[in-house]
């Protein structure tokens, strides 16, 4: 399981480092196997325990012990929140093309795919009143700091 | 012996690494980084055909490395010491030189590495028989003898785990059968004092890279007679003294089986890391890492599946182990990962004797001179901690 989440962190880290194209490369071949019912072979997701129980036996070897034990039902878990946040991505994004907001339709609440960081309706407006109240707030107490 | 003195000229050791992969290759001191250097800024120029200033001293550098060697294994005459890249050059050169003919057979252990099972798989297509004796069992070996057998190419101490075989007595069975003996001494020679002419050995080869010396180099020893019979395997220049559009006179040994520019700043690296070596005594090096080995097997030995001879003293600088219900990559991995131990895992390049055994392999740990009981501590408390996740 854990090569399905290398796969995806190492494709992203691919595109910009070519020392990551040959393992996004393997955790590929590696998950190929697993999806025709095959076993891993480039023994990556071995590597991939090791190192990562290796790192946390560093801070503490009872946790390591527990990571170890279960390690495959720790990377179960993290397929499953990968699929699930991944999930909410596309239909935020599908909100976003369709209704200009992540948050689905009528919704006042930021959206992160909004690129100007503003919002058609709503939040904007209402803090638009506050931001020119707080801009000359700070104006006038700089001035009154810079005074003799 | 103070490993704490020794370990202050390994630059690399400062950085809190725990180096126990010393069966692969070993550390180099300072000394020996410099004596490179010193070739590449002072005289970086061709050994032997040039006449000028930087030319000679590249000459003088060499012919002194190769005395170095000479005296270090008390070989008769310094020409007996061939410079190679390493020991499987060494031992590919001698199986591509020997005059073997079709039904000769040549002789090897069941624990050799690749290097010496391989060049002789590939002479079985020219006819040439390769048979397999039992690793240090005397009685498996007489039985083998027979006067087809015209050579034994065996190792002296297994890189596996650190067992050795009782080669005097094979090689006085050996040359009683008028068979010749070419030792694998890749793992032998960093850990004890070899003695080729008290071994009446005909031809030894090892690595530099196992020995504080540079990687790139290795040597190849041979009786001098013999080496004068046998062909060169590479051939071109600097191995010939005369040649025609057709023919051409070879030079003597060690020269003709030297083709090409060499790897001077190797050469000269090699000679420094065996005055290294001297000074500290083979025999110091022995005594220590016996006595780090007993330390291991001691703390261990009841915990893990130890590889060879229960014994840490028949095991020398070797201690390689299988931690039950876990892959030998595993626990490498975790060593390096939680406290910095390097340490080799899988089959050592001895996939035939692990495929013979249904293993897949082992982790092994190999010490040498610089390694403290500070280290062992470590490395044990971390086996520990992985024996307890399995």
């Amino acid at each position: 399981m854990i090569c399905i989440i290398a796969l995806v962190i190492f494709s992203i880290l691919a595109i910009f480092s070519a020392s990551h194209r040959p393992l996004a490369k393997e955790a590929f071949e590696c998950v190929f196997l697993r999806m025709t019912l095959r076993k891993c072979r480039t023994g990556l997701d071995t590597r991939l325990k090791s190192k990562v129980v290796g790192k946390i036996m560093q801070k503490s070897p009872k946790i390591a012990k527990v990571v170890y034990k279960n390690f495959e039902i720790f990377s179960w878990i993290l397929v499953l929140v990968m699929i699930g946040s991944l999930m909410y991505s596309a239909y935020g994004v599908y909100n976003y093309v369709s209704y200009g907001n992540c948050n689905g339709p009528g919704s006042n609440n930021f959206c992160i795919y909004d690129a100007a960081g503003e919002l058609k309706s709503g939040l904007f407006t209402e803090c638009n009143g506050q931001k020119e109240e707080i801009l000359y707030s700070v104006d006038k107490s700089s001035k009154v700091q810079n005074e003799p | 012996m103070n490993p704490e003195q020794i370990r202050k000229d390994f630059p690399v050791l400062s950085k809190g690494i725990i180096y126990l992969d010393n069966a692969c290759q070993t550390l180099r001191p300072i000394q020996v980084i410099e004596k490179i250097n010193e070739y590449y800024n002072e005289y970086p120029a061709c050994g032997g055909r040039s006449y000028h200033k930087l030319g000679k001293k590249v000459d003088e550098q060499v012919n002194n490395a190769r005395k170095i060697l000479q005296k270090f294994f008390n070989a008769k005459k310094p020409q007996e010491i061939i410079f190679t890249r390493n020991t499987t050059e060494s031992i590919n050169l001698i199986a591509n030189s020997l005059d073997l003919k079709e039904g000769d057979t040549v002789l090897s252990s069941d624990k050799e590495h690749n290097s010496n099972l391989v060049p002789w798989q590939m002479l079985v297509k020219k006819g040439i028989k390769h048979e397999i004796f039992e690793f240090g069992n005397i009685e498996d070996f007489k039985s083998k003898l027979n006067p087809n057998v015209k050579l034994i190419a065996t190792l002296q101490t297994s890189n596996l785990d650190g067992t050795s075989q009782p080669i005097s007595e094979m090689i006085k069975l050996a040359h009683s059968n008028g068979s010749l003996v070419l030792l694998d001494g890749a793992q032998s020679a960093p850990h004890r004092a070899i003695d080729v002419q008290k071994l009446d050995v005909d031809f030894f080869a090892c690595s530099g890279h196992k020995m504080m010396g540079p990687s790139g180099i290795g040597m190849l020893y041979g009786k001098y007679h013999l080496l004068e019979q046998i062909k060169p395997f590479i051939v071109g220049g600097e191995t010939i003294e005369e040649s025609t559009y057709e023919t051409c006179t070879f030079l003597k040994p060690p020269e003709k089986f030297e083709a090409g520019l060499q790897h001077y700043a190797g050469i000269i690296g090699f000679g420094e890391a065996i005055k290294y070596l001297s000074k500290i005594g083979m025999e110091n090096i022995r005594k220590h890492e016996i006595g780090l080995n007993k330390r291991l097997t001691e703390a261990l030995g009841d915990k893990v599946d130890i590889v060879g001879h229960k014994e840490p003293e028949k095991r020398g600088s070797i201690f390689s182990f299988n931690i039950k219900g876990m892959d030998p990559h595993e626990v490498a991995i975790i060593l390096d990962n939680s406290l910095d131990i390097a340490v080799r895992s899988g089959a050592h390049c001895c996939h035939s004797w692990f495929n013979k055994h249904n293993m897949k392999g082992s982790v092994r740990i190999s010490l040498f001179a610089y390694n403290t009981k500070e280290d062992i501590e470590k490395a044990i408390t971390a086996i520990e901690n992985i024996i307890s996740l399995a």
